[in-house]
């Protein structure tokens, strides 16, 4: 892989090496999301990306990964209310006004979504997706056309200029979701948001689209946070995972520990509910009942309905967040799983 | 790691597929209908306006006229001619106008939802629910007969044909998730609305226009047939079939007839072209 050592330093490498005061990529704490009809959505959710750092967020459809990372870009649902505190490189997301966001967004954060296909405006051409952001990211006119072919070149895509001419459907989705990471971190971000980038790709792809990702956010010092479901590549590729369950964070492990310690019931039961290709064949075990959202989720512990461990006392509280070996748990009784 | 881009040669392969001949034929008689009217003082073989009545209600292929005489013996294939003029220029003002009006506030009601969409939505169908002709024909008779208080008139009660389409394919389209990847590259409503919402209405609005340059055409030649649109002795097909209705009666159809056709073929030619271009510019995008 013929990827960009870039003249650009490594942002996270400061040049102290000091290591205490570097400000996080971005911080989420105490976050609670309410739409407008007093549906609740999220509840005390807390996530911290470092510089340079991947941190996976894992849960099943509908329990909040998405939304927790567009709300880092002030990309509320209509009509939410937001309290808590969300900073992304320094800037306080939930008080900026739309000035400041959009500033932010064009040059501090980027996103990038599940479908690359659907995430550029099909009857445009390649080119014009990217000069485009790159024009409104103040990259002057002249410099354009040949900052575009560098980002397509540094992503791995043979004939740049070719590229350039084409219309987003005469390329493959691998293609295009590496002309989108192309687009993405063409302004050097400290954070990069990426929701289920690879679902839509298959696995080969999935391998070199990730591959690229880990690249050019180590050439670049980009703080990345992995939204996905699927487990073993959150354990594989990140520093750190959190597990979220019905609009709240359950556990948050290193990225190791993640499989080799579940703490939180529902992080054993999500392992157990994957199939592994390896060590001896495991008959899978489905969690019992169905995932709830936030709205109708039971008092105390929301998995408290579906936890072989539940008891009494587990409906009194939200249990608060203890450590258990690497992690940390919403759970009275962490680690407590017997398979 | 390099890919290659298989798709360079499909493109050039695209270029060679040959459109419909129905197709042609439409943009052939548009080009025709145009050519004649632009240069219908230089190509056409009469004056518009000189009566005869010796040469009254000739057949077509009678002599020095081709396509006959009308019942006071002016040529047919003059007036035929000049009327493309009024005929093709006043429709094109009326989807001009609403197709401007329609893009703002369907637009606008889409992007802004709850209760101004509500009301627009309501407003619209109030306007869509009265005839465009009736509407028409109030304006005229308050302004007096001319074709400006009808364009306008029948351009506002058009509006909502245009403006219903444009909500409901925007609010589809401002769904999908390229609207709010661009949001999230820092692009603002407003531009992400004009610059990627509006490209991905033209296709289905072309088609509509289309469609509602055939009724402009037709409610416009009613009107001048109701003797409420051009004034005579200005040509116009309309009013060319207004004035042979007593010549039918006769058993003298021809002059009424043949505008009748050219109004027929015309609205025929848009609707084709208009189907033709929404569909390949819709084909883009879905990757055909």
């Amino acid at each position: 892989m013929r990827v960009l050592a870039k003249k650009t330093p490594a942002r996270r490498e400061a040049p102290d090496g000091g290591a205490g005061d570097r400000r996080d990529a971005l911080g989420v704490s105490g976050l609670s999301l309410t739409l407008g009809t007093g549906v609740p959505l999220l509840a005390d959710v807390t996530v911290r990306v470092g510089r340079g750092e991947t941190v996976g967020l894992v849960g099943e459809s509908g329990s909040g990964k998405s939304l927790t990372a567009r709300t880092a870009l002030g990309m509320l649902p209509r009509g939410a209310r937001a309290t808590g505190e969300v900073t992304v490189a320094d800037v306080d997301v939930l008080a900026a006004g739309r000035r400041r966001l959009r500033e932010l967004r064009r040059t501090r954060a980027s996103m990038i979504f599940q479908d690359p296909r659907a995430s550029i405006n099909p009857v445009r051409r390649i080119g014009d997706y990217l000069t485009e952001g790159l024009r409104a990211r103040g990259v002057p006119a002249r410099a354009v056309a040949g900052r575009a072919l560098e980002l397509l070149d540094q992503v791995g895509i043979r004939d740049p200029g070719g590229a350039l001419r084409c219309f987003p459907h005469e390329f493959s989705g691998g293609m295009l979701q590496r002309v989108v990471i192309a687009g993405a971190l063409s302004t050097e971000p400290e954070l990069l948001l990426a929701d289920e980038p690879t679902t839509a790709l298959d696995v080969t792809t999935q391998a070199e689209v990730i591959a690229l990702l880990k690249d050019m956010q180590r050439a670049h010092g980009t703080g990345m946070l992995f939204v996905t479901h699927d487990l073993d590549l959150a354990a594989a590729i990140c520093d750190r995972v959190y597990v979220m369950y019905a609009g709240r964070i359950v556990e948050e492990s290193t990225g190791s520990g993640l499989f080799g310690a579940p703490a939180h019931p529902y992080t054993r039961a999500l392992l157990e509910a994957s199939p592994s290709v390896h060590g001896d064949r495991v008959a899978i075990r489905a969690i019992a009942g169905r995932p709830r959202s936030l709205a109708d989720s039971p008092t105390g512990c929301s998995f408290r309905d579906r936890c072989p461990l539940a008891g009494d006392d587990c409906a009194e509280t939200v249990p608060a967040h203890r450590p258990h070996g690497q992690s940390l748990a919403a759970c009275l009784r962490p680690g407590q799983v017997t398979p | 790691m390099t890919l290659t881009i298989p798709a360079l040669r499909a493109r050039s392969a695209r270029r060679r597929r040959r459109r419909p001949l129905a197709v042609s034929l439409a943009v052939a008689f548009l080009i025709l209908l145009t050519v004649a009217g632009l240069l219908a003082p230089v190509l056409a073989p009469h004056s518009p306006d000189a009566t005869s009545l010796l040469n009254s209600l000739l057949p077509p292929g009678a002599g020095e006229h081709w396509l006959g005489t009308d019942s006071t013996g002016r040529d047919v294939l003059s007036r035929i001619m000049y009327g493309a003029r009024l005929s093709l220029l006043a429709p094109l003002g009326v989807v001009l106008l609403s197709g401007v009006l329609g893009i703002a506030i369907g637009l606008l009601a889409a992007r802004a939802g709850g209760w101004a969409d509500a009301v627009i939505s309501r407003g619209m169908d109030i306007v869509f629910a009265f005839p465009s002709l009736l509407l028409a024909m109030l304006v005229v008779a308050v302004t007096g007969p001319g074709l400006t208080a009808p364009i306008c008139a029948l351009a506002v009660s058009y509006t909502p044909f245009v403006g219903r389409v444009v909500r409901s394919v925007a609010i589809q389209e401002g769904a999908r998730p390229y609207m709010e990847s661009y949001r999230v590259m820092g692009f603002g409503v407003l531009w992400v609305t004009l610059r990627h919402l509006l490209p991905n209405v033209m296709p289905v609005l072309i088609a509509q226009s289309a469609l509602a340059f055939g009724y402009a055409l037709v409610d416009l030649a009613s009107l001048s047939y109701l003797g409420l649109g051009v004034r005579p002795p200005d040509a116009d097909w309309g009013s060319m079939i207004s004035q042979a209705r007593s010549a039918i009666l006769q058993g003298e159809p021809w002059s009424g007839l043949l505008p009748g056709l050219v109004v027929l073929l015309t609205v025929v030619s848009v609707n084709v072209l208009g189907e033709h271009i929404g569909g390949s510019i819709a084909g883009k995008r879905e990757g055909s």
